[in-house]
């Protein structure tokens, strides 16, 4: 008697145990065992794409997989939307993160850079060997414009075992002259404190900052040895010198030519750069080393442990045709200027949302479009947006509002001691 | 046949909780230290034997926060140990008379966490009772929450919050000692001091052992509170090893997440193997 209420209670026991594990709302369907056999393969994409900006509309990435060639052939996907905000949101990018500890996780990423995305500091997750090496996979690619896409941004998505991030798109910083009785006395590239010190008052204001500072610094880290790339004495001089910079009198007299400072080349800065727009002279926010530092917004990446790869890769070949990059909505999701430059021309078409939501087409005029590729030319630091870039804006606001100088030092040490946190723990 | 009998009840009844134990706690335990020494996860991952070692111990933050964590615990432990013997020792006389007071001794244990951090920010905020008071008095302005002081104010709070815990668990051992004991020392003209040091001490070491596994258990858990006043990134006098993991966790990080499990562990062990041999050595094991 006493065994079988042993045996009962044991097994109610288990029961109850087990039927605690069920699933959540969002698990994934994936399955470790790999590609399935006899069957079409099924890749699981994960979007991360917009966080916190509202929602986006659901069919477009359906839209967009309806184009790729073989979608529903020859492979099937399964797409795993992250929530934009709110719990459901942490509950998806926790469930993510441990199923990419176990070896397993989606197959492949869409997703834009942020303090608070799924990948945080994705160089260094690259650096730990988190994504798959996609170089075979490109020299084969069928629909990649692998050659339009720029170079040096390209290259940030490079590890020691090869191309495993590919940025899809990005932004930089620039001060807009109007063209039009403006003639610049210096040559470029200058360095940030050739700029400061330089005599051309519109090359002196364009070192003005409205918010932003972290480009200043060119890239912020060093992810294969955790550190960053400036000492705290290096970030107070240039924080200060930030502060201290201001628009120069003949810039802002009455009849000078229009001078924008601060812009972010960025279709979705159509108010200020559009097709519509005069011809400018675009004034780079110079950093220390001499060039131009470039952001990465959005990139695409493959799980290194993904069970279909190259079923995987063919989602990440189409989206960076050309094809889709001017007709699929998806992309107007990573915001920022795309990394095939080419795109940004009249002949082809970039769709952007204004502020009333309505889907147009975004160019620049000829002039334009050159001076975009002049600052390409001189991009010598690339970073992805992470939390570092956030910190950095936040200290350069709060430094600028505190008059206190012993104040300000304590903000300094308070912010480059997060941020050697930030990037230890990256 | 009987006692197989009865060995296979006992087996079947604990079989879950076995079960538990080695799914939930042995397996991960063995896939953290396989993490340790790899790179990458799953079948992307490859042996490297002490290189995440190298790399975490050389990180300045990484020692920040495990030297933060030491630093609470050899603050914390003593201090609490001290304070709950004292409350215990007084208590010890009246322990049956006043039951009420062992409950309210609990009640900073039971309170929610939130209620706790509440509490403090009244106290310590910028605008709250200390900053006040010692701005009133013309002392020099702390930053109490984001400053150095934080340490401070989190040791007192980890005092405040788990010293009545540690004074049930003492007094639980106090009230087994017998009365008697204290009688015939009182007959021999012992003096406080001297019974406090051979009658009540030998007896009751067993119990401080625990007091101080649960203060320990406790001290980790005060992760909670640090959290929720400092953010992820709080000052670095509160920077904890749990700041570091947790953090680590969240930029998938799990090589480095690993390596400071393991050796928090280690010294965790340590200490723990030493005092309890220590322990066992006392009058009160033999």
């Amino acid at each position: 008697m006493k065994n079988r209420i042993s045996i009962i209670l044991t097994l109610c026991l288990l029961c109850a145990w087990l039927g605690g594990c069920g699933d959540g709302d969002f698990v994934s369907q994936v399955s470790p065992q790999g590609p399935d056999k006899g069957e079409k393969p099924n890749v699981t994409l994960c979007t991360d794409l917009h966080p916190g900006e509202g929602a986006y509309d659901g069919d477009v990435i359906q839209d967009f997989l309806d184009t790729v060639p073989g979608y529903n052939e020859e492979f099937t996907v399964t797409v795993e939307r992250i929530p934009q905000e709110g719990t459901q949101r942490e509950t998806a990018i926790s469930r993510i993160r441990t199923e990419m500890a176990s070896g397993a996780g989606p197959d492949v990423f869409f997703c834009v850079c942020g303090e608070d995305g799924l990948f945080q500091y994705p160089q260094a997750l690259m650096e730990r060997g988190g994504f798959l090496p996609l170089d075979s996979y490109i020299s084969q690619a069928q629909y990649m414009e692998w050659d339009s896409l720029i170079p040096v941004l390209m290259e940030a998505g490079r590890a020691e075992q090869g191309q495993m991030l590919l940025p899809v798109s990005y932004c930089m910083s620039a001060s807009l002259v109007e063209k039009e009785g403006c003639t610049l006395s210096e040559t470029f590239p200058l360095t940030w404190d050739q700029a400061l010190a330089s005599q051309d008052p519109w090359v002196q204001s364009a070192c003005w900052r409205l918010d932003c500072f972290d480009e200043v610094l060119g890239e912020l880290a060093d992810y294969s040895q955790d550190v960053l790339t400036f000492s705290e004495d290096e970030l107070a001089a240039r924080l200060e010198e930030a502060s201290q910079a201001t628009i120069a009198e003949e810039v802002r007299q009455e009849g000078a030519p229009l001078f924008l400072p601060d812009i972010t080349i960025s279709p979705s800065n159509v108010d200020m750069l559009s097709p519509k727009s005069p011809e400018y002279l675009m004034i780079p926010q110079y950093n220390t080393s001499g060039g131009v530092t470039a952001s990465i917004t959005g990139f695409v990446g493959i799980n290194a442990n993904a069970r279909n790869p190259e079923a995987a890769f063919r989602l990440v070949d189409w989206l960076f045709s050309r094809e889709s990059r001017e007709n699929s909505e998806i992309n107007i999701y990573f915001t920022g200027l795309p990394t095939d430059i080419e795109l940004v021309q009249k002949e082809h078409t970039l769709r952007y949302i204004d502020n009333v939501s309505q889907r147009k087409k975004w160019y620049l005029g000829e002039w334009n479009y050159q001076q975009i590729r002049s600052l390409i030319g001189q991009i010598n630091a690339v970073n992805f947006i992470t939390p570092l870039n956030g910190e950095m804006n936040t200290l350069f606001q709060e430094y600028r509002a505190e008059d206190d100088p012993d104040k300000r030092q304590a903000l300094i040490h308070k912010h480059y001691s997060t941020m050697q946190m930030m990037v230890a723990e990256s | 046949m009987k006692k197989s009998q009865s060995a296979l009840q006992g087996w079947l009844l604990i079989s879950p909780l076995l079960i538990g134990c080695l799914l939930f706690y042995a397996i991960p335990f063995v896939l953290v230290i396989q993490y340790s020494l790899s790179t990458g996860s799953g079948g992307s991952s490859s042996f490297i034997g002490f290189i995440n070692y190298q790399d975490v111990t050389a990180n300045g933050m990484f020692t920040l926060a495990f030297g933060n964590t030491m630093r609470f615990l050899a603050a914390a432990l003593p201090l609490i140990m001290v304070l709950a013997y004292l409350i215990a020792l007084l208590m010890q006389k009246h322990a049956n008379k006043h039951k009420l007071l062992k409950s309210v001794f609990l009640f900073p244990y039971i309170m929610p966490v939130v209620g706790a951090v509440i509490l403090v920010e009244l106290f310590f905020a910028d605008s709250g009772l200390v900053p006040s008071i010692t701005n009133a008095l013309g002392l020099p302005l702390t930053d109490w929450l984001g400053g150095p002081a934080a340490f401070g104010v989190v040791l007192l709070l980890y005092l405040w919050k788990n010293t009545g815990y540690s004074v049930i668990l003492l007094l639980a051992g106090l009230v087994t000692i017998p009365e008697e004991q204290y009688s015939a020392a009182d007959l021999d003209g012992a003096s406080g001091w001297q019974k406090f040091y051979y009658i009540t001490t030998p007896q009751m070491w067993y119990s401080v052992f625990f007091a101080i596994i649960f203060s320990l258990i406790n001290a980790f858990k005060c992760f909670r509170e640090i959290f929720l006043i400092g953010g992820t990134h709080p000052n670095e006098n509160i920077y904890m090893l749990q700041h570091f993991l947790n953090n680590s966790f969240e930029n998938l990080n799990y090589a480095k997440l690993s390596v400071a499990s393991v050796l928090l562990l280690v010294v965790v062990l340590v200490v723990f193997a030493v005092f309890y041999g220590f322990v066992r050595k006392k009058e009160a094991f033999r």
